[in-house]
């Protein structure tokens, strides 16, 4: 005869399969499906029959179970989600601080941590080439950190995101110093660069590399001002080193970056131990397999590289355009186009912050909203989301719009009434003005895009988004490739006193660019939309 | 300094790994496996990548998009195309095998350093049990080291020029490299030098260039040794598919190696780069897979001589000229055999043939579109009449003729009893006696000076595949047996050391047009100074070598339009911010015997005259306060450098395009 413990085990059999029973039949017809009868009832418990058995199976489990009745799902604190709002569009503009600094401390002192305005064209190409790869190598890993990372977080796991995070800065170091050293073969045979001009970009590319991944793991701590202070202390760094102490100035920001990199390491290192310390005791979970971890961040790490790689790509395209005779090596750096670009970065600070906003709203509204609906009516849950994205969708292209035109209309008027504080007339240069305002137009569409891109991401969604960010990225190309190209010959050899006259050929590779972020904005809300239509399905998915 | 070994190790392993990934890495990647068998497999892959290269070429630079970036997007897009498609035939499998793979090795379930090394050691392995094998096989081994022997002294004597002066050889490098950076500035033609004339070689060098980073004159003076040798190669491999006998193939290749000048062919331009020699590395392989198409009926060797076809076509038009005659010959043989049986068969090579044919006019529809005339020199070259008689023979005529009875005796005998053999060298033999025809007799009927002088570099090569081919018949039999095979080998190792005994190892010298240590300061002023930012103060002449990577000025629109007293101006930015003065202390002239003094003489005179007014100018430039200092100096040139202070605070305009008067207000 089996012991009490034994039968307590069929018990919990029984309610691992369902917690709450109808009656002892539906658990005898349950004991009878996995093989129990009257004889085996008898010879193990001595129960003279089956029922008598779910008898006593029943009560256990019906004495077990409690029933709550049903309470409807907490209202939106219309206070907390304001406060929220606010302290979400603010995190997405510290973002912007950073760069806000290093453009005051051009407009000012003339240099920052990694550009200086007198620069001469090779070294200006240089430190560009270093920039945009080290932008284009660690974008991927910064999604992936930012990915893991906070997942371990939100969870309280300071330890495992502090794991996670540094395997992939390792594995990004490897990456970094891999390429740089491929980059100093290629061009040792080959010679594409002079090899001083390559050394500079490669020790640019490779500090910056170590900064941006640094930046990250300071994002996702929410240390932000760190980082922002620090860029600050290397402008000061330089700023002593080449004005008071009279130290080339290639060489005091290749210091100040170093001296930023290591500072960066060490805050990273040192706010994750105080993160941990807060942390509660004999938490320490064992870490997922390598593999697993890599299978779940793909996604986010393609995306990463495919978005830097689209916001930088028609720089090169424009570089690399060999219009004039003066082109010296396949990419030489035109200061008109990159001014263009710079000023118009500017458009992305407002919807950045309302992004924030609108992905939080909807995110937080979806989280409350979906208790209030059962299987049968999904649809109604799926047309309530469709019609908060489509509210949200109008306030983000408003806002972009806006921002574009205001951004437009004040460096114009800073042009033209305080030209002495840019020093280069946007109006007066037709390239200039020409890649200003079209990277206006694209950036404000861009916005668009990078909500959905946000939103799909919170949903879990990213790869339908690389799909969508894949095809811009190729279009990109093939417009900014042609229309630069063209346009560089139909001017040097059609065009005289032409609409287009004065604006130099290269320029046109900001059609790419246009032509993307157009593109990307239409098949991110197409992507969007759709994924609201099976809205259930992706709650569940996500799940 | 040029020819010295560190030079010209670093520049020929980049043309080498250029011409290596272009044309037998990526086509084998991208196209495939064609053939079973691995030269064939080698040769067809070669002629479909300069096929393309030369299409996408005229393609690219017609839409004005011809550059690195362009051709490297296409390479990667059909790289991804290609593992996509391959992806596709292995189903699922083959992605989840991928994905799976990385997964285990993120896992440390798999020790790549253990993968590696194991893959290393079998590579190790198998490669000795080849060695093993081949030792334990002298025959292999002495076939081997004649091959090596050949191929070698081949290269020697059409690569020592190129290696050792810096100068370009012959008068038409400087045309042939206008028209590479022609290619690259994405004009296809101009006037008045770049006239209507097939561009594939300009392409298939310019994309070189492209891939290697070097200097263009560099791949210039590279290509045409290679071309020669690759004819050379041409030969070897068509003899020995031909007629199955290595030895006489080898043979045949070292006759054409070290000796094609014995034919009377002008062999010195195989040390120059010239369109006639590009294409005729194309013109046997292109016989060889006529012959294999009608002996195996398949298609992709209909395609591959069809391709070869259009190369020539797209390259050198007098030589593709020949290359109808042999597919020509062909369609006639398979229409007279049976018309009926054979109609599919010819009626493709019709099409094949009118493919090429359109293929290789739409650059020139292209060019007279545009309202480029005609190239004029070849133009001229192409319409001149000349009292010309009868070919005079040399003894090595004879000697290839007699081998070409030979050949005609070998197939009446075996035209019983090996019908489809005979019926299969039966144009070959038509195609030898036809161009022995338009040799002999091309130019006397014609009148044509074309006709009369560029037969003969392909007479050569058919005389040495006629020599080729009626040893090859003997051989053959021969080798079946070892005593044989070593009668064969003695033969071949006689006939080499026969050449090299009458005829001599040495590189050809072709004739110069400047003075090499110019060449030599040239590359130079490239290594220094930032491409574009100097200018060339010389002669036209070396406008080719100088366009692209600087600027040039002549000397005499220098010392007119540029004050010597008042320098620097706002015109002075239309000159480099480095100036050099080209200044010839004796001027380099060519041979009076040759014909292009006659072109040449009258500009020396000119020369004296523009150096007189540049020593003028340098003494009123000095006098009125302005500094140089000599760049170079020998006993032959001296180089005078400036630097064009019009440059001064120009840099921040250029970096910024901006405003410059506000900029220096604010500074």
């Amino acid at each position: 005869m089996n012991t009490k413990n034994d039968f307590y085990s069929i018990v919990e059999e029984v309610t691992e399969k369902r917690v709450k029973y109808h009656d002892l039949y539906e658990i005898a017809a349950y004991l009878e499906s996995v093989g129990w009868n009257d004889r085996r009832a008898f010879a193990a418990y001595g129960f003279n029959n089956i029922f008598e058995m779910a008898q006593q199976v029943f009560d256990i489990v019906d004495s077990k179970t409690s029933v709550s009745t049903y309470v409807p799902p907490e209202k939106l604190n219309i206070f907390n989600f304001i406060i929220n709002s606010i302290k979400n569009f603010f995190r997405g503009l510290i973002f912007a601080l950073p760069m806000a600094i290093s453009v005051v401390s051009m407009l000012t002192l003339r240099f920052s941590l990694w550009s200086y305005e007198n620069l001469t064209t090779d070294l200006a190409t240089s430190i560009a080439v270093g920039t945009i790869l080290s932008f284009m190598t660690v974008g991927g890993f910064t999604q992936a950190i930012a990915r893991r990372g906070f997942f371990y977080i939100i969870m309280g796991y300071y330890n495992m995101a502090r794991k996670v995070t540094f395997s992939f800065i390792k594995i990004g170091y490897v990456t970094i110093f891999t390429f740089a050293l491929l980059l100093l073969a290629i061009s040792y045979i080959f010679s594409f660069f002079p090899m001083k001009m390559l050394l500079i970009a490669i020790l640019y590319y490779i500090f910056l590399s170590s900064i941006w991944l640094s930046v990250t793991v300071m994002y996702i701590l929410r240390k932000e001002f760190a980082f922002t202070g620090l860029i600050a202390f290397g402008i000061v760094l330089v700023g002593f080193l080449f004005l008071i102490m009279d130290i080339n100035i290639i060489v005091s920001q290749l210091i100040s970056l170093v001296v930023v990199t290591i500072l960066c390491l060490l805050l990273v290192i040192y706010f994750f131990h105080k993160a941990e310390l807060k942390m509660e005791k004999g938490l320490s979970p064992k870490m997922p397999k390598l593999s697993v971890t890599f299978y779940t961040v793909v996604p986010y790490f393609l995306y990463g590289f495919s978005y830097f790689t689209f916001l930088y790509t028609d720089r090169v395209i424009a570089w690399s355009a060999n219009d004039s005779s003066n082109m010296p090596y396949i990419i030489w750096f035109r200061g008109a186009y990159e001014l263009g670009l710079d000023f118009a970065l500017f458009t992305l600070i407002i919807p950045t912050g309302v992004i924030e906003v609108v992905v939080y709203s909807i995110m937080k509204q979806l989280e409350l909203q979906i208790k209030n609906f059962t299987l049968y009516n999904t649809n109604e849950l799926n047309n309530l989301f469709k019609k908060k994205y489509t509210k949200n969708l109008f306030i983000t292209i408003v806002v972009s719009l806006l921002s574009g035109v205001f951004i437009y209309l004040l460096l114009l008027y800073i042009d033209k009434n305080y030209s002495a504080v840019l020093r280069f007339s946007i109006a007066e240069n037709p390239t200039i003005l020409f890649v200003f305002t079209c990277s206006i137009i694209a950036y404000s569409i861009l916005a668009v895009g990078l909500m959905n891109s946000v939103l799909l991401f919170s949903l879990s969604q990213p790869k339908i988004i690389n799909k969508a960010l894949g095809a811009s990225l190729a279009i990109n190309i093939g417009v900014g490739f042609i229309g630069s190209r063209w346009f560089s010959w139909m001017q040097n050899n059609l065009w005289n006193n032409v609409p287009f006259h004065g604006i130099e050929g290269y320029a046109f590779a900001i059609c790419g660019l246009l032509a993307g972020s157009i593109y990307f904005m239409i098949k991110s809300t197409k992507t969007v939309y759709e994924v609201f239509d099976h809205l259930d399905y992706y709650l569940y998915a996500m799940s | 300094m040029y020819a010295s070994f560190s030079n010209q190790f670093a520049n020929m392993s980049k043309f080498f790994i250029a011409f290596i990934f272009l044309f037998i890495i990526l086509p084998s990647l991208i196209g495939g496996r064609i053939d079973e068998d691995d030269v064939d497999n080698l040769a067809a892959n070669y002629i479909r990548a300069v096929f393309w290269v030369i299409v996408v070429g005229y393609v690219l630079v017609f839409t004005k998009l011809y550059e690195f970036l362009t051709m490297f997007a296409i390479i990667i897009l059909l790289l991804c195309r290609k593992l996509s498609a391959e992806t596709k035939l292995l189903g699922r499998r083959s992605e989840e095998g991928t994905g799976i793979l990385i997964l285990r090795f993120l896992d440390k379930q798999v020790n790549v350093l253990k993968v590696i090394t194991l893959k290393v050691k079998n590579t190790i392995f198998n490669f000795q049990k080849t060695t093993a094998l081949s030792h334990s096989n002298t025959e292999k081994v002495v076939f081997a080291g004649l091959t090596f022997i050949v191929l070698i002294v081949s290269a020697y004597i059409r690569f020592g020029d190129a290696i050792s002066h810096a100068a370009m050889p012959l008068s038409d490098s400087y045309i042939t490299l206008d028209w590479i950076k022609g290619v690259e500035r994405r004009q296809l033609f101009y006037e008045p030098e770049g006239g209507v004339y097939p561009r594939g070689l300009s392409i298939y060098m310019a994309t070189i260039h492209k891939f290697s980073f070097m200097d263009a004159m560099y791949v210039l003076k590279y290509t045409g040794p290679l071309n020669g040798l690759l004819i050379g190669v041409s030969i070897l491999y068509v003899v020995y598919k031909l007629v199955k006998s290595k030895y006489a193939a080898l043979a045949a290749a070292a006759i054409y190696g070290i000796g094609a000048g014995i034919f009377g062919s002008e062999i010195v331009r195989q040390a120059a780069t010239n369109s006639q020699e590009f294409a005729l590395v194309f013109l046997l392989p292109t016989i060889y897979f006529t012959y294999k198409y009608l002996k195996e009926r398949r298609q992709r060797d209909f395609l591959t001589a069809i391709t070869g076809l259009t190369v020539m076509g797209l390259i050198h038009t007098f030589v593709y000229f020949f290359g109808v005659i042999a597919v020509s010959i062909n369609i006639f043989i398979l229409f007279v055999k049976a018309p009926v049986k054979n109609f599919k068969y010819y009626m493709k090579l019709i099409a094949g043939g009118i493919f090429s044919a359109i293929t290789s006019l739409v650059p020139f529809a292209a060019g007279l579109f545009e309202g480029i005339g005609l190239h004029g020199s070849s133009v001229e070259f192409l319409t001149d009449i000349g009292n010309i008689s009868l070919k005079k023979l040399l003894a090595t005529d004879y000697l290839a003729l007699v081998a070409f009875l030979l050949f005609g005796i070998y197939l009446l005998i075996i035209a019983k009893k090996k019908k489809k053999e005979a019926y299969l060298l039966f144009p070959v033999f038509l195609l030898i006696i036809s161009v022995f025809i338009i040799y002999y007799a091309g130019g006397y009927l014609t009148k044509s000076t074309l006709l009369n002088e560029r037969t003969k570099e392909i007479w050569a090569l058919f005389a040495v595949l006629s020599i080729g081919i009626s040893s090859g018949v003997l051989m053959s039999r021969m080798e079946i047996r070892t005593i044989g095979k070593i009668f064969s080998m003695g033969i071949c190792f006689i006939c080499l050391v026969l050449l090299v005994k009458f005829i001599g190892v040495k590189p050809l010298e072709p004739y110069k047009m400047e003075w090499d240590s110019g060449v030599e300061q040239y590359l130079k002023m490239v290594k220094q100074y930032q491409p574009k930012s100097w200018t060339l103060v010389a002669e036209e002449i070396q406008y080719a070598m100088v366009t692209g990577t600087g600027f040039l000025i002549t000397t005499e629109n220098f010392t007119n339009d540029y004050s010597a007293e008042d320098p620097f101006q706002d015109k002075w930015l239309n000159l480099g911010e480095n100036i050099f003065i080209y200044q010839q202390k004796n001027i380099f002239e060519v041979n009076k015997s040759n014909i292009i003094y006659n072109i040449e003489g009258p500009k020396y005179e000119k020369m004296k005259i523009d150096g007189e007014a540049m020593d003028e100018w340098l003494k009123l430039y000095k006098s009125s306060g302005g500094s140089y200092s000599i760049y170079y100096e020998d006993q032959n040139i001296r180089i005078v450098y400036i630097y064009n202070k019009a440059f001064e605070d120009l840099e921040k305009k250029k970096l910024w395009g901006g405003r410059l008067n506000v900029f220096n207000n604010i500074i």
